[in-house]
């Protein structure tokens, strides 16, 4: 008698055992972890480097501050003018509102 | 067991024990300073500096502002070198002239001896260096000299407004406060808040941003925009001083205020002294004469006194003097006119013109002791203005019922009363705000960062009706006119005024010779601009209001006339 082979195909299908899955799951919140670690660092470093830039801008202004605060000073200002040689008038005229001057032929 | 078990097995105990012993004194003995130290190397902490507010003029510029300095210190365990070498190296950078030998070497000598100081590690060496001299002692490469940065005060306009300003000194703490002026009186305003940070950083010094921060944010202070316009209070500087010199006085004040809000355009005073550099002058500069110094007005004063007397309706202006024929007796005082000369049936209004003691004693007379002291208190007399300025004094008037019929007569002519400056023009504003008095303010507003809120002018009651202010600002007008400082009036441009000239009390009697000049008026009288008070403390080319402040408070009014835009009549 023959013996008729009886061939089954099954499928094979992929598996994942508990023990796997949560290594899996394990394995990719070290690498998020790892990531944002790494992210954080860099950032920490950008902070760091933006922070000096702060503190260079400030210093900057502040320097700017003083010399427009010098600028502005009147009591420096009349010195100047008076250095240029700028005399400030001694005497004023008023003119009589009306009265026509270099009037035109 | 053998002995060589045994001894392994000691030699193991031995080296537990000892690690034991090693482990306690690591983590006992040691462990707080080992974390102190960890700590520091993982954690920063900082504070957040917050710059003190300026203080600007009404045109935005700076009066005051805040820069920065340097503290310069030595960190003894890392100098290298020897003291005096070192010091020789930085004197020359510390003092202001190194040309001058004697300077020099005192320097030298206090930095070597702070150099040599022994159980110290942290010596300062000179405060506020700037940043020019901060790089030069850079270069020097000294090692063990530091520098901290430290907030420092700018006045731009150097010793300008001085008084008014006030600076900022240190407390007992050594922190940073203001005294005097402005900056005493808005001193918790204009200071910041400094802010903290602690946070964990790595080893190259940035910030770990998943570890442990906290932060304290500073509260930067607030700027005050003042209604002090700089061209006023330059004009009044310079005018002044010069006017002092002119006249020989030994000091004088200057003040101009708009009557209309009882806004403060400009003070000013001198002797002065220069707010970068407060330390080097006395202590009695920085008090401001203006609202501090108390005075016996003499003849301005009569202005208020005719005022009170008008409103209370026991005058008029063309009421007859019946006792202006020559001196009056009040008590056993003869009361005389300031040139002996007389003028019988005056009105009220030649009485202002000539200013004429016994005149203002009848005046006195007719309103009585009772109701002069209502109408004084009422003016703002006997009690603080209130101006927004540290140091403000406050004479009292002497009290109600208590006067005699000489302190009645007296205080009618501006004797044996005391009033500051700013008393005086505030009142003077009164009359020339139609009656209405007024409260002095220095701040307008107050400004930050993309803010501002405004301070409103407080406006007081009504003194006087308007009736009583034209007519005495009639009578000021004609006294400015025709008074005894005729000869340096203003032709055409409308101002009222008054001199007065009184004398200086001086251990219970009046100096003989020492006068205080006074000239107060307001332009044009019609619709005032500006009033200014302009007073000289003994001066001596005259002893005259009339020959001294009058010319002088035309001779700035002047240029205010054109700023203003003030054109004289016809």
């Amino acid at each position: 008698m023959k013996y008729a082979r009886k061939v089954t195909q099954t499928k094979k299908r992929f598996r994942l055992s508990k023990k796997t899955l949560l290594w899996a799951i394990v394995g990719l919140f070290i690498a998020v972890q790892v990531f944002f670690t790494i992210q954080t660092a860099a950032t920490g470093a950008k902070i760091a480097n933006f922070e000096r830039k702060v503190t260079e801008l400030v210093n900057t202004n502040k320097n700017l501050e003083s010399k427009l605060v010098e600028a502005t000073s009147l009591s420096k200002l009349e010195e100047k003018a008076f250095d240029l040689g700028f005399v400030k008038n001694t005497e004023t005229v008023y003119l009589k509102a009306g009265v026509t001057f270099a009037k035109l032929p | 067991m053998n002995v060589r078990v045994k001894l392994v097995t000691f030699f193991f105990i031995l080296s537990y024990l000892a690690l034991i012993g090693r482990l306690f004194y690591w983590q006992i003995v040691k462990g707080k300073v080992l974390a102190a130290q960890a700590q520091n190397q993982y954690q920063s902490e900082f504070t957040i500096n917050a710059p003190r507010g300026d203080i600007l003029a009404s045109d935005g510029t700076w009066f005051t502002a805040s820069g920065e300095s340097w503290l310069t210190y030595a960190s003894l365990p890392d100098l290298v070198g020897r003291p005096n070498t070192i010091a020789e190296k930085l004197a020359p950078l510390f003092v202001e002239d190194p040309e001058d030998h004697e300077l020099l070497f005192l320097e030298i000598d206090r930095i070597n001896s702070l150099l040599s100081r022994d159980g110290v590690v942290w010596v300062p060496l000179k405060r506020r260096v700037n940043s020019e001299t901060k790089q030069e002692i850079e270069e020097l490469e000294i090692k063990g000299i530091g520098f901290e940065k430290e907030e420092q005060r700018i006045y731009p306009e150097a010793s300008a407004a001085a008084q008014l300003l006030g600076f900022v000194g240190k407390d007992s703490e050594g922190n940073d406060k203001g005294y005097f002026g402005i900056e005493g009186f808005y001193d918790v305003v204009l200071s910041g808040k400094e802010g903290f940070k602690m946070r964990e950083k790595d080893a190259s010094g940035a910030p770990i941003l998943i570890g442990a921060t906290r932060e304290v944010s500073a509260v930067e202070g607030v700027n005050l925009v003042t209604h002090v316009d700089k061209y006023v209070q330059l004009t009044l500087d310079r005018k002044l001083k010069l006017g002092i010199e002119k006249y020989g006085a030994s000091g004088g004040v200057a003040i101009v205020m708009n009557p209309k809000n009882g806004a403060v355009l400009g003070m000013s005073s001198y002797p002065t002294y220069d707010p970068n550099s407060y330390w080097k002058f006395g202590d009695e500069l920085f008090n401001n004469p203006v609202i501090s110094s108390s005075f016996e007005p003499g003849s301005i004063f009569k202005v208020i006194v005719m005022a009170s007397a008008l409103d209370a309706g026991v005058v008029e202006p063309d009421t007859t003097c019946d006792m202006c024929n020559g001196p009056t007796k009040v008590d056993k005082y003869f009361i005389e006119t300031w040139n002996q000369v007389y003028y019988p049936d005056s009105t009220m209004k030649d009485v202002i013109i000539h200013s004429d003691n016994v005149g203002m004693v009848f005046v006195g007379n007719k309103l009585g002791s009772d109701k002069l002291y209502g109408y004084l208190q009422s003016f703002g007399f006997g009690a603080p203005t209130g101006i927004d300025l540290q140091g403000e004094a406050n004479p009292q008037l002497r009290s109600k019922g208590s006067w005699s019929q000489v302190d009645l007569a007296t205080a009618s002519f501006g004797q044996g009363v005391a009033v500051t400056p700013i008393q005086m023009i505030t009142s003077v504003a009164t009359i020339a705000n139609m009656g209405i008095k007024v409260l002095p303010q220095v701040v307008d507003k107050f400004a930050g960062e993309g803010w501002q809120e405004d301070i409103s002018p407080v406006t007081g009651d009504r003194v006087i009706s308007e009736k009583a202010s034209a007519q005495i600002t009639a009578m000021m007008a004609e006294a400015a006119k025709s008074g005894e400082a005729k000869w340096t009036y203003a032709r055409g441009f409308k101002v009222a005024g008054k001199t007065g000239t009184a004398q200086i009390p001086i251990e219970g009697h009046y100096d003989e010779e020492k006068t205080l000049a006074s000239f107060v008026g307001f332009a044009p009288y019609d619709d005032p601009s500006f009033v200014m008070l302009v007073t000289l403390r003994e001066p001596t080319s005259s002893p005259w209001a009339s020959e001294t402040a009058a010319p002088l408070w035309y001779d700035i009014a002047k240029d205010f006339f054109i700023y203003y835009g003030i054109q004289p009549e016809n």
